[in-house]
């Protein structure tokens, strides 16, 4: 073996070196981005207090006590107390069981659709996927506010109704984003190969297409999220989310912003919580759109 | 280069009726109508009522005889504010609302671009990290928590601004300042992105190879590709403006249209709702044409599609 290769790999030669597998790079690699990082452990410690949070404090999230209202946080009360008296400890908590329940599931349906839509319009190709495109770029000029609003005072308050309003405008850009995925990939050699080997339909997108689109879809699904979180705040702070005493981040807003002038604690407290989990969402997107990237180079 | 334009504006059309017609139903699905409110009308009164503004028909008849009249120039009267039509509500609310998404647009743009530059230019040295750390806070942070905040410590605390409505220059700042933070964030970081894309690219490489000085191979190569793509940005962008300014308007009481918004659809005001939603809808597809044919106009590539 000449001697460069013999420095290079050691005296077992190429074939000692460790193969890696995709998905183990891009863990590495993310792994090595601090920002990333950062986000991930804040979004975990986010997840684990809306969970747990309601848990280890003695005060339920509606008990009222008029007596120890606007209070500061202190030891008893840890986030301080709202116009009420209650604890805001355990009532941003609730909130972010909330509002994160509901990112995640307008996510979901958001991704659900358009990945479905997106995948059928790049792989069918010709005139099927121009109608469908034309009909996104029509749903495109909608403008979402007007009618996420009139959808609301419709449906009543309500955490089906805020998912329908949310996600029924967002899933136009994941469907673009997967349909143009798709398209290039069809180009691809291996998907020649495997339809010249007699692959189905189905196994084509199954098999290889669909694998190959999915970081993508976790890269828009990242970037979705903080989206939807900051749209449920947006709607519920207008009046038009879940009823008291349920609440949400949104509703929290709105609670503060009715006594903001001498208590603005009220309004920080939610505000901090969204902005926090919003931009640590915004690393985790980042950072795991860098790993994935085979472009991005490793510092 | 005409054939796309002409193309485009075609397209326009059934986006609106489109949207005329969604926004007919939905408000027709809404229980109860504008006079189904509090006190509680005998049902002769109602139905005389319902029959005075053609709520009695079926509704096909009434979407139609709608278009008829919108394309006339007669959008309908207000129907809960019986003595003022929907044309006058619209006039009267449209140009605040206007002024108010010019200038924090303005704003966004006047601090967020040059951010861009500067941090581009300045890659990953502190002022390319102040940069990105503004840009990312400033996307985060709601509108409705800045907002208030500016308000306590500039009004409330500092008494130098005041709080609400719209009645001289000093009225305009805090609510120009909240919407155009977001946007000047969301500014930076997409020319940041743009520029340091650019300033890899060969041609940026050739020319300074070819000994032209740095300062010009920026200002006649990197500056206009990299403003490109902000450029194309900016459709949603409008969309960003609208809805912000609902929120901006509510928490400053700025008597612009997304004041009127929420209450008009609780109060089942149909006409006033028809009206400010065709508006709105008008104004997002106008800014998307506009957009649509500056990216043509600037970027040679696509012209031949």
């Amino acid at each position: 073996m000449p001697l460069s290769m013999e420095k290079k790999y050691g005296a077992g030669g190429p074939a000692a070196v460790r193969q890696g597998t995709l998905w183990g790079d891009v863990v590495r690699r993310f792994s090595r981005n601090r920002a990333a990082m950062l986000g991930l452990i804040i979004l975990v410690l986010m997840i684990t207090y809306s969970v747990v949070g309601p848990w280890i404090r003695p005060y339920g999230y509606a008990d009222l006590d008029w007596s120890i209202a606007y209070q500061l946080p202190n030891v008893q009360h840890w986030f301080g107390t709202d116009m009420f008296g209650r604890d805001l400890f355990v009532r941003t908590a609730m909130g972010g069981r909330v509002s994160l329940l509901i990112a995640f599931s307008a996510t979901g349906v958001v991704l659900s659709i358009g990945v479905l839509y997106g995948s059928l319009a790049g792989f069918l190709g010709g005139r099927t996927d121009n109608v469908m495109m034309r009909i996104i770029d029509v749903l495109y000029g909608l403008p979402y506010l007007p009618f996420a609003i009139i959808l609301l005072v419709i449906l009543g308050s309500g955490i089906a109704p805020m998912l329908l309003a949310l996600a029924f405008v967002s899933w136009l850009t994941p469907a673009r984003l997967v349909r143009g995925q798709i398209l290039t990939l069809k180009e691809n050699e291996y998907v020649e190969a495997a339809r010249a080997l007699g692959a189905s339909r189905r196994r084509l997108v199954t098999r290889h297409l669909l694998p190959n689109t999915f970081g993508i879809i976790v890269i828009a699904m990242f970037l979705e999220v903080p989206g939807m979180i900051l749209g449920e705040a947006f709607l519920s702070f207008l009046g038009l989310g879940i009823s008291a005493p349920d609440a949400s981040w949104g509703t929290l807003a709105q609670e503060g912003w009715q006594g903001f002038r001498s208590h603005p604690w009220l309004i920080m407290l939610p505000g901090i919580f969204i902005a926090v989990t919003v931009i640590s969402f915004n690393f985790v997107g980042d950072g795991f759109r860098d790993a994935i990237d085979p472009r991005t180079k490793e510092t | 280069m005409a054939k796309l334009i002409v193309r485009r504006v075609i397209w326009t059309i059934p986006v609106l009726l489109l949207v005329v017609f969604l926004t007919f139903i939905l408000m027709k699905a809404i229980p109860g109508g504008p006079f189904t409110g509090e006190k509680a009308l005998p049902p002769e009164i109602l139905a005389n009522m319902n029959a005075k503004y053609g709520l009695d028909a079926p509704w096909y008849e009434q979407y139609l005889r709608y278009i008829w009249r919108a394309l006339h120039g007669d959008l309908g009267v207000s129907m809960t504010q019986k003595s003022r039509t929907v044309l006058d509500i619209i006039s009267d609310a449209f140009p605040v609302s206007l002024h108010l998404g010019i200038m924090a647009f303005g704003l966004g743009i006047i601090i967020g671009v040059p951010a861009g530059i500067v941090a581009a230019l300045k890659h990953n040295t502190w002022a390319d990290y102040a940069a990105i750390f503004y840009a990312t806070l400033g996307w985060a942070v709601p509108n409705f928590i800045v907002g208030p905040i500016l308000i306590y410590i500039f009004a409330v605390k500092l008494g130098w601004l005041p709080t609400s409505t719209w009645h001289g220059w000093q009225y305009w700042v805090l609510p120009t300042v909240t919407l155009g933070t977001a946007l000047s964030a969301y500014f930076a970081r997409l020319t940041r992105g743009s520029m340091l894309e650019t300033l890899q690219q060969d041609y940026v490489r050739t020319a300074l190879a070819k000994g032209l000085p740095y300062r010009t191979v920026v200002v006649k190569h990197v500056l206009r590709n990299s403003l490109i793509p902000v450029i194309t940005q900016a459709g949603p962008l409008l969309g960003f403006v609208i809805t912000g300014s609902f929120l901006v308007e509510f928490i400053f009481s700025v008597p612009g249209l997304g004041k009127y918004y929420v209450s008009t659809v609780s109060n089942r005001d149909y006409s006033v709702v028809m009206g400010l939603t065709v508006l709105l809808s008008a104004l997002v597809v106008a800014a998307n044409l506009v957009v649509d044919i500056l990216y043509g106009v600037l970027d040679p590539r696509i012209r031949n599609d």
